[in-house]
């Protein structure tokens, strides 16, 4: 099974209004002061990155138990401000449960559901609790760097229950899971 | 010399005029008409004579000015006895009531003024009284003898205050004044000139400042704007600096309107009209070329300031406007 997350950059312009700008010329004197205002709108921007596609392997007749991966990520957020990530999916919501992941299989369409869950650091995220489809996330804070510091501030956790793996047909199942971030 | 005032002689000719009259008469009246004439011993004669001019030169921000001349002046009667009298000052040039003395740009009275005073002191006295435009002395000076044999007796001092110097358009600055003595009937008078010229301080002058607006940053990129303004140097070259509210230990930010976000801010200038610039402005001056001929810049603009934001403070900024006010001061070099 392959398990596909792409990468997304949300960025939210405001539309403000201009504030008043305002010159002073100077005067002809033994000395000369002239005075100009600077002014600048800094609007939302967020960004996620670091992000590594989840290859879950193979499941075949000596597997047993459930299957989880964790996956730890980047978020910057312009000011180190707060985030919420709602997740959707190339898939849609399962058929079963509408709250729910699913992977779908290649040949035959045979679903598997899975779990999404968040967290705001680097690791943790299996302890959290699961986040329903489409629906936003706890509030996180975000990194004032782009690049977090070529390091990782967020991460999530895929369960695959057991159950769903044994109802599966065998096939290769995938989805490509869309997180989208707001800033809060 | 000053002419003498003839109004008493002319009252003592009138009289002789009489005794020619009467000549012929009794000489009881003769006698009597002697001891009318008697009190022509005692009219007084008035005589000053003439005060040099005040030439205080060229000023250049050297502080006040102070400069005494002095004269000759007499009140003696016919019978030889001296008699005290009081001086006056009078502006010739002021066309106004007040009762300040001036001194008038090119000697044009509607021109710009430096406002000057006048002290007086006789020597018998030995300190200096101020003296009202137009207005006869309270204080009396004693009548040496005839051409002041110990010397001058009447001291004229002129002031001039830096602050009424100071920040005045250069050129000659003159006044014409009357100086006269005076006591009953009997006066004289000379007049003097008062003269300084105020040296043509360098000019500097800053225009055609625009304010900078940055826009709005969405997360990507360094914001940098050029802004373009004109100098007028009269000595051509000169001195920028640049103060902002937001400075702190030297460095410039942006800072956000509400919360207390800032954004450090570079600010470069560059000595022509097209930047950008290259030499940073913090607490530090840097030093340009003016235009001299032109306070216009004869319409093309001959500095500049680059003000620049750097992408990661950019975004390290929370959502928000901010602002900052540069002062730029420019001051002749």
């Amino acid at each position: 099974m392959k398990f596909h997350k792409i990468s997304f950059a949300f960025s939210l312009s405001l539309i403000l209004a201009p504030a008043a700008l305002a010159q002073t010329q100077g005067n002809l004197g033994a000395t000369s002061t002239g005075q100009i205002d600077l002014d600048l709108q800094v609007t939302d921007s967020v960004e996620i990155s670091r992000l590594a596609n989840i290859d879950f392997g193979s499941y075949g007749g000596t597997s047993t138990g459930d299957l989880g991966s964790s996956e730890a990520y980047c978020v910057y957020v312009n000011g180190g401000d707060d985030y919420a990530i709602t997740p959707t999916s190339s898939n849609g919501a399962a058929s079963d449960d509408s709250d729910k992941f699913h992977l779908l299989g290649d040949t035959d369409g045979d679903e598997i559901m899975y779990t999404v869950k968040f967290v705001g650091a680097a690791t943790g995220a299996s302890a959290q609790a699961v986040t329903t489809y489409n629906t936003a996330s706890a509030t996180f804070q975000g990194s004032t760097s782009r690049t977090c510091g070529n390091a990782d501030n967020a991460q999530l956790h895929i369960d695959i229950a057991e159950s769903e793996l044994r109802e599966a047909s065998t096939d290769t199942y995938q989805d490509t899971l869309i997180l989208l971030v707001n800033p809060v | 010399m000053g002419q003498l005032v003839p109004t008493e002689l002319n009252f003592h000719r009138s009289h002789n005029r009489s005794i020619c009259l009467l000549s012929t008469l009794h000489s009881a009246f003769l006698l009597a008409l002697l001891l009318v004439s008697m009190p022509a011993l005692g009219q007084r004669q008035a005589s000053l004579d003439p005060i040099s001019d005040y030439d205080f030169g060229s000023w250049a921000n050297a502080g006040s000015l102070s400069l005494t001349n002095t004269t000759c002046a007499t009140m003696i009667r016919g019978n030889g006895s001296l008699s005290a009298y009081k001086i006056r000052v009078s502006d010739e040039y002021s066309t106004s009531n007040s009762d300040n003395f001036y001194l008038y740009l090119d000697g044009d009275s509607s021109a710009t003024s430096i406002e000057i005073t006048v002290d007086h002191m006789d020597t018998s006295e030995g300190t200096y009284d101020s003296l009202t435009e137009g207005v006869q002395s309270s204080e009396e000076h004693d009548s040496p003898a005839a051409n002041c044999p110990g010397g001058d007796n009447l001291y004229l001092r002129i002031n001039i205050a830096s602050t009424e110097l100071a920040g005045k358009p250069g050129g000659d600055y003159e006044g014409y004044f009357t100086l006269r003595i005076k006591r009953g009937n009997a006066l004289d008078s000379e007049v003097f000139y008062v003269n300084v010229t105020v040296a043509a301080s360098p000019e500097v002058q800053i225009s055609h400042l625009d304010s900078v607006d940055f826009g709005q940053h969405n997360g990507l990129g360094d914001l940098s704007v050029t802004e373009t303004f004109c100098v007028y140097s009269s000595e051509g070259s000169y001195n920028i600096s640049v103060d902002s509210t937001g400075r702190t230990g030297g460095n410039h930010y942006l800072l956000a309107t509400s919360g207390g976000d800032t954004i450090p801010l570079a600010i470069l200038f560059a000595d022509n009209g097209t930047g950008p610039g290259t030499v940073q402005l913090n607490s530090n001056t840097a030093s340009g070329n003016g235009h001299t001929s032109s306070t216009d810049c004869a319409g093309t603009d001959n500095a500049s300031l680059t003000f620049q934001l750097a992408e990661s403070d950019l975004q390290a900024a929370s959502t928000g406007t901010y602002s900052e006010q540069i002062t730029i001061l420019i001051v002749p070099e």
